[in-house]
C-alpha cells in the first residue's frame, strides 16, 4: 500500500511539474455558431501557418459523441505531423486532437481533417470557403475555426498562485480561502481513506 | 465500540456464507429468529406509552451499531462531494441551471413547471450571463470569470435583489418528478437571505449529503451480501465514496444524486430481506423507497421491475414460513405504497386531458420503430454488434468509446475530459480488475449457485435500467448517443462495489488484502486527477 501511495505522490508531482497546453495561435476564423452539420464520412483541407512546438490542434466541431478524427499536416507534399482522436469525444466539445510535436514553424501548412463515420450529426463551426456557398453546406465547404496548442512556458506549480486567485472568483464565498479549503478536504479524504484501509486490511 | 460490532442492525453472523444464507434451512432459521425478535420488540412497544421515543432510541441504537468504517465512508463521500461542489463553477454541471430553476419555481411560486421550454427567473438569467455560463459550455478553451471587473458586475447583480419569480419554463428538468426539488427547497429557503450563489451552494451541500448516504448504503449492502469478509465492506464502501463521478454529481444540484442514494438503499433492503426474511416493516420501507425513486427521477422506472420481482420472490419465501396471508399482505402494502405515485400521476393526467403516461406516451407512439430493431439497437448501445444485424453505430465501439472512455472522465457540461492516452492507459488496471473479478466469481461459484434467485433479482434491476436508457436513445434518433452518460448507470453502484470486492478476493488469500488496498488508492488517484483536470479546465 505504501508503494501505491508513493507512486500516486510521484505521479501528482510529475503531472504538476509539466506545463499545460496553451493557445499559441489560431487561424483567426470565428467559431460563433454552427454553419453546417455533417454525418457519415467527411474531409476538409485548409491552408494555414503552424507555429513552432504545436502539440495539438483544437478543431471547432461539436457533437454528442464525435466520430474518429484524423489530422494530417502537410508541407508541400510532405507529411510533417499526424494525429488522431478516437471516436466518442464528448458533448458540446471543441475537440482537441494531439499531433506529433512540431520542432519548427511551418509557414505554409495544409491541414487535412478526416472525420467519420459520424452516427449523430456533427456541428461544424467556421465560415464558408466560397463567397457564394451552396445552400446546404458540408464540411468540405467550410473553413473551420482552428486553434494551435503548445506547452506553455510555466508549469502547473508556478501557475498555482494565479489558479488559486482565479478559483476565488465567481463562487458563493469568494476569496482565496476556497482553494485552501479544497486542499484541506482532499488531504483529509486521503488520510481517512488510506488510514481506514490500512487499519481494516492489517 | 468494536470495529464491526454485532447486535441490532448488524450483519449476519461472521462465518455464515452467502451460500448458506439463501434458500436453505439456515435462512429459514435465521428468518424465524429475526421475526421473533421483531415480535418481542413490538410487544415491548405496546406496553411503552412513549413508543415514539422508543423508536427514536431504536434508530439511535442502529446508528451507534454501525462500524466506524461505515462512518468513514460517509465522511469521505460527503467531503469529496463538497470538494467537487467548490471546484466546479456554478451551473457547469449538465442541466444545473434547469434543476435550480425548478427548485426556485417550487419555492418562490409554489407551482410545478408548466413547460420544458427555457425562460428562467430574471435573477438567474442575469447571474448566468455574468458567469458566462452558456459560453463556457461550448468552449473548453474558455475559463470561468477571472477579472475583478467581472466579479464586481456579478456581485452587483447578486445584490440587486432581482426577481426570483419564474415563468414555469424551466428547461429540460421540467418533465421530471418533484421530490428532489421539494427537498432542495429546504436549503434554498435557509439560504434565502443570501445571494443566489449562496442558495446554489446550500443546495449542492444537500446533494453532497445524499452522496454520503449512497456510500453508506453501498457499505451496508456489502455487509449483507458478503458477511464473512468485513474488509470487503470497507474496500467497496471507500471505492464508492471516492468514485469521481459520484462526487461530481453529488457536488451539484441534480436529482441523480438522490436517485443514487435511493437505489443503493433499495439494494441494501433487498439484500437484508434475502438474508433475514421480508417482514412487514421491511416491506413498508422498500415500498416507501420505491415510491421515492419514482418521485425522484424517471430513470427509476428501469429499476422498478427488478424491485417488484424481488418483492414477489421474497413474499413467496415468507409465505412458506408465515403463511400466505401475512406474507401477501406485506407484499400488498409494499406494492400499494410503491405504486401510489404512479397511480396519482396517471389520475392527474387523465383529469387534465394530458397523455396518460406523460412524455412516456410520446415515446410509445413514436413512428418508424420496430421491437426487433429496438432490441438490436439496445444490444449495440452497450455491446458489439451480433452477426446479421444492422450496424447502428458505424465506426464506434460503444463499450469502449462511449461507456469506458466516458467513465474515465467527462466533467463540466461533458466537455472536460482527459487526453486520449489516459483512456488507453486506464484499460490496463480496468482489465486487471475485470480479470480478478472473474476469478473471484469463479472461486465463489458454489456460493453463487445457491444465491441465483437473489442474483437474478439484482440482474433484473440492472438489465431494466440498461434497457430503459437504450430505449430512450433509440426513440430519440437526433441525440441518441447523448444518452450514453455513465452517470445514468450509477444507481447500480452497489453492484459495481461487489465486483471490486470480488476482484480483491480473486487475488487470493495472500494477495487479497494488498490488492484491496491498491484498489482504494487507485480510486483515490482517479478522484484527485479528475479534480485537477476540472481545476485546469476552468481556472487557467
Amino acid at each position: 500500500m505504501i508503494g501505491a501511495i508513493v507512486l500516486l505522490a510521484v505521479a501528482i508531482a510529475v503531472v504538476l511539474s509539466r506545463a499545460p497546453l496553451t493557445v499559441a495561435s489560431t487561424n483567426f476564423v470565428p467559431a460563433e455558431a454552427a454553419i453546417a452539420y455533417t454525418r457519415g464520412n467527411a474531409t476538409s483541407c485548409q491552408t494555414t501557418t503552424l507555429p513552432q512546438d504545436t502539440a495539438a490542434i483544437r478543431v471547432a466541431l461539436s457533437g454528442d459523441a464525435g466520430p474518429q478524427l484524423r489530422i494530417t499536416v502537410l508541407s508541400g507534399s510532405r507529411v510533417v505531423a499526424q494525429g488522431e482522436r478516437p471516436a466518442g469525444w464528448g458533448v458540446l466539445a471543441n475537440v482537441v486532437v494531439p499531433i506529433r510535436e512540431l520542432s519548427y514553424m511551418v509557414l505554409v501548412a495544409r491541414i487535412c481533417i478526416a472525420a467519420g463515420p459520424a452516427v449523430d450529426p456533427i456541428a461544424v463551426l467556421g465560415v464558408p470557403l466560397s463567397e457564394h456557398p451552396p445552400s446546404r453546406l458540408a464540411l468540405k465547404d467550410v473553413r473551420l475555426s482552428l486553434e494551435y496548442l503548445r506547452r506553455g512556458p510555466k508549469s502547473w506549480w508556478s501557475l498555482a498562485p494565479s489558479i488559486f486567485q482565479h478559483m476565488g472568483l465567481g463562487h458563493a464565498a469568494s476569496g482565496q480561502v476556497l482553494p485552501f479549503l479544497v486542499l484541506a478536504m482532499m488531504i483529509a479524504i486521503g488520510v481517512l481513506a488510506v488510514g481506514m484501509t490500512a487499519e481494516e486490511l492489517r | 465500540m468494536s470495529r464491526h460490532s454485532t447486535g441490532k442492525g448488524a450483519a449476519p453472523a461472521k462465518g455464515s456464507t452467502t451460500a448458506s444464507s439463501v434458500g436453505s434451512r439456515a435462512f429459514e432459521r435465521r428468518a424465524r429468529a429475526g421475526r421473533q425478535q421483531t415480535e418481542r420488540r413490538q410487544t415491548r412497544r405496546v406496553h411503552t406509552p412513549r413508543w415514539r421515543q422508543s423508536r427514536l432510541r431504536d434508530i439511535q441504537a442502529t446508528l451507534r451499531g454501525l462500524p466506524r468504517a461505515a462512518w468513514v465512508c460517509v465522511l469521505v463521500a460527503c467531503l469529496n462531494a463538497v470538494s467537487w461542489s467548490i471546484i466546479t463553477p456554478p451551473f457547469q454541471v449538465p442541466d444545473e441551471p434547469s434543476h435550480f430553476a425548478y427548485t426556485q419555481l417550487v419555492a418562490e411560486n409554489q407551482q410545478l413547471p408548466s413547460s420544458s421550454q427555457t425562460k428562467y427567473s430574471p435573477e438567474e438569467e442575469a447571474i448566468l450571463a455574468d458567469l458566462k455560463a452558456v459560453q463556457l459550455q461550448a468552449r473548453p478553451g474558455l475559463s470561468s470569470i477571472s477579472s475583478s471587473q467581472e466579479q464586481q458586475t456579478l456581485e452587483k447583480h447578486l445584490n440587486m435583489h432581482l426577481s426570483r419569480s419564474g415563468s414555469g419554463r424551466v428547461g429540460g428538468a421540467g418533465s421530471g418528478p418533484p421530490l428532489y426539488y421539494l427537498l432542495e427547497t429546504i436549503p434554498y429557503g435557509l439560504a434565502s437571505a443570501g445571494t443566489l450563489l449562496d442558495q446554489l451552494e446550500s443546495m449542492r451541500l444537500l446533494s453532497a449529503l445524499m452522496g454520503g448516504l449512497t456510500a453508506l448504503f453501498v457499505f451496508l449492502f456489502l455487509r449483507e451480501t458478503l458477511p464473512e469478509t468485513p474488509r470487503a465492506w470497507t474496500v467497496g464502501g471507500l471505492c464508492a465514496a471516492l468514485t469521481p463521478l459520484l462526487g461530481f454529481i453529488a457536488g451539484a444540484v441534480n436529482p441523480d444524486a438522490m436517485l443514487f442514494a435511493v437505489s443503493a438503499a433499495i439494494f441494501y433492503c433487498l439484500a437484508r430481506a434475502f438474508r433475514r426474511g421480508l417482514d412487514r416493516k421491511l416491506a413498508v420501507v422498500i415500498g416507501l423507497l420505491t415510491a421515492a425513486g419514482f418521485l425522484t427521477k424517471l430513470n427509476f422506472i428501469g429499476l422498478s421491475p427488478g424491485v417488484m420481482l424481488g418483492l414477489i420472490v421474497l413474499s413467496v419465501r415468507a409465505a412458506r414460513l408465515d403463511g400466505r396471508r401475512a406474507a401477501f399482505s406485506s407484499l400488498g402494502i409494499a406494492v400499494a405504497i410503491a405504486a401510489s405515485p404512479v397511480l396519482i400521476y396517471l389520475l392527474a393526467n387523465a383529469l387534465s386531458n394530458r397523455p396518460l403516461l406523460g412524455i412516456v406516451s410520446l415515446t410509445l407512439h413514436a413512428q418508424g420503430h420496430s421491437i426487433l430493431g429496438g432490441l438490436s439497437y439496445i444490444w449495440q448501445f452497450y455491446l458489439p454488434r451480433l452477426p446479421g444485424t444492422s450496424d447502428y453505430f458505424p465506426g464506434l465501439s460503444t463499450i469502449r468509446d462511449l461507456w469506458f472512455d466516458k467513465s474515465i472522465g467527462y466533467y463540466g457540461w461533458l466537455d472536460t475530459s482527459f487526453p486520449p492516452w489516459v483512456d488507453n492507459v486506464a484499460l490496463i488496471p480496468a482489465g486487471l480488475l475485470a480479470g480478478l473479478a472473474v476469478r473471484g466469481l469463479f472461486k465463489a461459484r458454489s456460493a453463487l449457485r445457491q444465491s441465483l434467485v437473489e442474483i437474478g433479482v439484482y440482474s433484473a434491476m440492472a438489465v431494466g435500467l440498461l434497457v430503459l436508457i437504450g430505449a430512450s436513445a433509440y426513440f430519440n434518433p437526433n441525440e441518441s448517443i447523448g444518452f450514453a452518460e455513465p452517470r445514468y448507470l450509477l444507481p447500480l453502484l452497489p453492484l459495481g462495489a461487489v465486483m471490486l470486492t470480488l476482484a480483491a478476493r480473486g487475488a487470493g488469500r495472500r494477495w487479497g488484502a494488498p490488492v484491496g488496498a491498491v484498489i482504494v488508492v487507485l480510486f483515490l488517484a482517479h478522484d484527485i486527477f479528475s479534480q485537477l483536470l476540472v481545476v485546469g479546465r476552468f481556472y487557467t
